[in-house]
């Protein structure tokens, strides 16, 4: 059932997008910008808890984009910081932390522009993508982490509205990854010997591909221009994950983001 | 307009998929409390072999005390009942007002054996609390020429510390190195204040930690080792006390010190309680538990969890000794110090 749930999700959103095209500065071949946003989801992470904690919190993302001529390929940069407070409806003294971080590089290939002044545009493309995210509890009395490092399968899909508004929608699924997460017990010798050792910890894990990770990750978004060079960027993301190991996690989280970038 | 309409059916379609990823919450009934912690610890625990524990057998005893229509009390009743036959200071179970830690109350006991103060006021010419550490202190045994450090826990921000004690009391004809109390900490800790007294390296223990959901699946074996660190070590006779409440790291730390051809142990038998703990659990009643994931083995491969390090020289306080003035532990070690040694 959950499988079949999920495909559905996945062909709504493809669906949804059918309304899109290439937004691509016209005389401007770069663009960065800055978000901020708010994170709504739910988590269960067995090596963290029994419990499901309703997650609320803010992320702060930095991007830069860049266009080739005729807008054919397109590479995409994406810094991600996120923070967000864990509860239960259990007791409040469950409260727990979710720190979390990220870096996204994509890049895109225009397959095709349709309508009147190729107002809606196709890219397909590769991301690699790293990622980690650390819940705690009480100064690590009870902790978890989830890292990815690998590559997803992209496409993308524009829409101008006008010469100052567009829309757009991305999707990523993850084929390919390191994934990491705790040892079966949550903490073990290596654990211990590797405490200070962040990095390490970060990217020890073991590749893997849908047998054990899935993932889904859509962003739909608005851009307005304020002027030649500044545009409005509204965008909400949809982000699942769900790791299938003995101690699983799953988690659904949804981001409401506002930015604002600049063309140059 | 329809497209509007679209995006917003759309979206509270998104929006209402959090039940497709995620599982529906725990109810919070007793008997799922039970049952949630019953399987957790039977899918974790790491010493039922060690310690020769039937979980099996004790759901059956305790399972059918469970209904939903019990109170908290009850249930805490059975439960704390039911850990109690773990007989493991490592494991423990908390609600909003009460804390329970399995086979504490013997351990307990031998809190009101020993008085630090007393030892400072009667038995000591100078002592030196060690700023930043957890409860570490050091000094002088009045009129004898023999050194005297105290460690209640192993832990704090500096254990190379123990590098400048030791340079300091280097000249003394023996150590008596007090760990009674010792309520545990970082078994790193406990490694890097035996490496003062290490002569050679030794392997120490070994550990496994559970990593399977049957009874008898542990990861691979990490070797641990006693190793001299630092400049210079103390090779000179060292007198360990204990009590039935050093602990955890505590006891760790002996089995470094019990390598070493210097040392002895002398007082009580300590807890018996090695593993490393798993991080805290939580029930939908709002408890907390946790529980040992490991099992630490001798080079021999046997193991002391459940019985503790049995002392060279057993000695124990009663609480009139204390009462009355006397630490008849440290003035036994004295005694064995002249007898053995010719230390005083």
């Amino acid at each position: 059932m959950k499988k079949i749930a999920i495909q559905l999700l996945f062909s709504c959103c493809f669906i949804s997008v059918a309304s899109a095209q290439n937004d691509a500065p016209s005389n401007s071949n770069n663009r960065i910008g800055i978000q901020i946003g708010y994170d709504q989801g739910v988590l269960q992470d067995q090596n963290f808890s029994n419990l499901n904690y309703n997650l609320n919190g803010l992320n702060l993302a930095l991007s830069y984009e860049r266009y080739s001529s005729e807008n054919k390929y397109s590479f995409y940069g994406r810094l991600l910081f996120q923070s967000a407070l864990l509860s239960t409806s259990v007791s409040n003294s469950f409260e727990s932390s979710s720190l979390g971080g990220g870096l996204e590089l994509g890049l895109f290939r225009n397959i095709g522009k349709f309508g009147s002044s190729d107002k809606l545009s196709f890219d397909i493309g590769l991301r690699y993508g790293s990622s980690l995210d650390y819940l705690d509890w009480n100064y690590q009395d009870s902790f978890s982490f989830t890292g990815v490092h690998g590559l997803a399968m992209l496409a993308q899909i524009q829409y101008s509205v006008n010469g100052k508004q567009s829309i757009y929608s991305r999707l990523a699924i993850p084929f390919l990854q390191i994934l990491v997460r705790p040892p079966y017990n949550t903490i073990d010798e290596f654990i211990f010997e590797n405490e200070d050792k962040v990095l390490k910890l970060a990217f020890t894990g073991e590749f893997n591909s849908f047998n054990k990770y899935q993932a889904f990750d859509w962003t739909t978004g608005y851009r307005g221009k304020i002027n030649d060079r500044l545009e409005l960027d509204l965008s909400y993301n949809l982000k699942l994950q769900n790791v299938r190991k003995e101690k699983s996690m799953a988690q659904f989280k949804n981001q409401f983001n506002v930015g604002l970038n600049l063309n140059f | 307009m329809k497209r509007i309409i679209s995006s917003l059916i759309l979206f509270a379609l998104l929006t209402s998929c959090e039940s497709i990823v995620v599982d529906e919450n725990q109810m919070n009934t007793p008997i799922n409390n039970f049952e949630l912690l019953w399987n957790d610890i039977d899918k974790n625990y790491g010493l039922f072999g060690v310690r020769n524990i039937n979980w099996d057998s004790l759901y059956s005893i305790y399972r059918p005390q469970i209904n939903d229509q019990m109170t908290d009390q009850e249930l805490w009743d059975s439960i704390t009942e039911m850990l109690e036959e773990l007989d493991d200071g490592h494991t423990s179970i908390n609600n909003e007002t009460e804390s329970f830690i399995s086979g504490y109350e013997f351990n307990g006991k031998s809190i009101p054996e020993y008085s630090k103060s007393l030892i400072t006021d009667k038995y000591l010419d100078w002592r030196i609390e060690v700023e930043g550490e957890e409860n570490l202190s050091y000094g002088k045994i009045q009129g004898k020429d023999i050194g005297y450090i105290y460690l209640g826990q192993e832990g704090g921000r500096n254990s190379d510390v123990i590098a400048e004690i030791i340079e300091e009391l280097q000249s003394f004809k023996a150590i008596i190195f007090d760990i009674r109390q010792n309520v545990g900490g970082s078994d790193k800790y406990s490694f890097r204040m035996a490496g003062a007294f290490a002569d050679k390296s030794y392997l120490a223990y070994t550990s496994e930690t559970r990593n399977g959901p049957t009874h008898e699946e542990f990861g691979d074996k990490v070797e641990f080792y006693t190793e001299p660190i630092g400049d210079f070590q103390y090779t000179k006779p060292v007198m360990v006390l204990t009590d039935r409440r050093t602990i955890s790291a505590g006891e760790v730390f002996l089995i470094h010190m019990k390598n070493l051809p210097q040392v002895e142990q002398l007082g009580d038998t300590t807890a018996g309680d090695f593993s490393a703990t798993s991080v805290r659990r939580f029930l939908p009643n709002g408890w907390t538990y946790n529980y040992s994931i490991q099992k630490l083995l001798l080079p021999d491969g046997t193991s002391l969890d459940g019985i503790g390090h049995i002392p060279d020289v057993y000695l124990k306080n009663s609480i009139e000794d204390i009462e009355q003035g006397n630490d008849t532990v440290l003035e036994g070690t004295f005694v064995h110090l002249l007898q053995k040694y010719g230390i005083e």
